[in-house]
């Protein structure tokens, strides 16, 4: 599995990276921004983007996961610590395979991604 | 024509007197009125003095009018004017005198209903500001809630890291033993995060959401959970001890009560009685039995369980025999300081 990862947060963007790359999927960019997650998902076509909704710059990841499903059509998961009811309904709008709550259990990541387990949203 | 005698001279004199006294007291009157407008007894004397004023004018002017009269020789003429000239300057000065109070009524109730309305719009204005503050301070404690959410996130992805990179079991353990901790405070926060008024949530969802982790984390996915909680709303000081407790106590029982137990199951309760809440975690484990000569061991968790009662204030009841059981009793009030 290709996974693309959007995420301001280094440190949690590297945390996902690892899990990912020792359960055997390939990791092929981290983006912290909207544009640079745009040029990404269309160079590198990776078979899933997993998303955080703050992202650096003015437009958040719901936007961004948006433009990615219907212009490229890849999958999105979101990683999120907004976890209000208002922003949920506007991410789930958008149809991601996945939904997840910060913090996230990195084995449960990588069992979900690697393994083909389900998701839990 | 008769020459004026000195008697008319003084009257004249008298009357050109009362006009510039009448028109200075109306100036220093027009003076204070203009300072104190707001006070209808200025307005009232006021509009006196002006009657004063139109009184004195219109009596001296009857008196230079009757002198000009005798003087030319038209002395029969005033004498049918002079009842009227009397009644004209009564009726003037009682009809204006009137007109004065009743317009001094109309202003003062006018002000009042002006000052009214100022006081009703200050008051708004005080309202709305108070909302206005009230609602930063609900939008500032919501992103603080999120901050400390996302920055204990970052302390367990480094937990994650780590636990990754190590490849000792026990030291695997232990760093998933920390990030659960680490979570279980998190996960506080998490429900602050989403709650009505970002300082109190219901404690049955936080337990629903803590065990659900903590099951996660272990993996005992066979394990009866049975949760018995009372609705009790409780804040930051007692949620996050109260966590942490369930989470040692719980990772115990999934660490190691069922080795061998057919049905294994978890029991949490919560009630609360007369200003004491009363907690208690069992479970159908093996529990530690003097006859096989098993002790509990006095491990960190055992300590964090010790402190964190202590911290609430509260009375700690361990039982071993026939699985574990932990009764932990506290007072609401005391730790909603």
């Amino acid at each position: 599995m290709r996974v693309l990862i959007v995420e301001d947060e280094a440190l949690l963007a590297m945390s996902y990276r690892m899990a990912l790359d020792g359960g055997g999927c390939e990791v092929v960019g981290i983006a912290s921004n909207a544009a640079d997650a745009n040029i990404m998902a269309r160079e590198l076509a990776p078979d899933v983007v997993l998303m955080d909704i703050k992202l650096k710059g003015n437009v958040d990841g719901i936007e961004t996961a948006r433009h990615i499903i219907t212009r490229y059509n890849i999958p999105v998961i979101f990683v999120t610590g907004n976890t209000d009811e208002e922003t949920r309904k506007r991410a789930l709008e958008v149809n991601p395979k996945g939904y997840l709550e910060k913090p996230i259990d990195c084995e449960k990541l990588q069992r979900a991604l690697c393994m083909d387990e389900s998701l839990d949203t | 024509m008769m020459p004026m005698s000195p008697v008319y001279a003084a009257d004249i004199a008298g009357a050109a007197l009362t006009i510039a006294l009448s028109f200075y007291t109306l100036g220093v009157m027009r003076k204070i009125y203009r300072t104190r407008r707001g006070f209808g007894l200025y307005t009232y004397l006021h509009l006196q003095t002006i009657a004063l004023c139109i009184f004195a004018v219109s009596r001296s002017a009857g008196h230079i009018i009757k002198h000009a009269l005798h003087t030319f020789g038209y002395a029969e003429t005033w004498r049918m004017l002079a009842p009227v000239s009397g009644s004209i300057n009564s009726f003037t000065f009682i009809i204006f005198g009137i007109a004065a109070l009743m317009y001094t009524n109309i202003k003062a109730a006018s002000d009042e209903m002006d000052a009214l309305e100022r006081s009703k719009i200050e008051l708004m204005r005080a309202k709305e500001s108070v909302e206005k503050s009230l609602g930063e301070k609900h939008v500032l404690l919501k992103e603080v809630h999120h901050r400390v959410k996302n920055n204990m996130a970052v302390i367990t992805s480094l937990l994650d890291m780590q636990q990754m990179i190590v490849e000792d079991p026990s030291f695997k353990q232990v760093l998933r033993e920390c990030k659960q901790r680490v979570k279980s405070m998190a996960l506080v926060h998490e429900k602050l995060y989403k709650a009505r008024d970002f300082l109190s949530i219901g404690f049955k969802d936080y337990i629903e959401s803590l065990i659900g982790d903590l099951m996660d984390s272990y993996g005992n996915q066979d394990i009866r959970i049975r949760l018995d909680i009372e609705p009790v709303t409780l804040g930051l000081n007692l949620l996050i001890p109260l966590g942490l407790l369930i989470n040692e106590i719980v990772s115990n029982s999934l660490k190691h009560a069922f080795v061998e137990v057919q049905t294994p199951e978890i029991h949490v309760s919560l009630k609360e009685e007369d200003g004491r809440v009363m907690l208690e975690i069992s479970d159908n484990g093996t529990g530690i039995s003097e006859d096989n000569g098993a002790k509990p061991a006095k491990t960190l968790g055992v300590h964090i369980i010790d402190a964190l009662v202590g911290q609430i204030d509260g009375d700690l009841d361990k039982d071993f025999q026939n699985g574990t059981r932990y009764r932990i009793s506290f007072p609401l009030e005391e730790a909603e300081h």
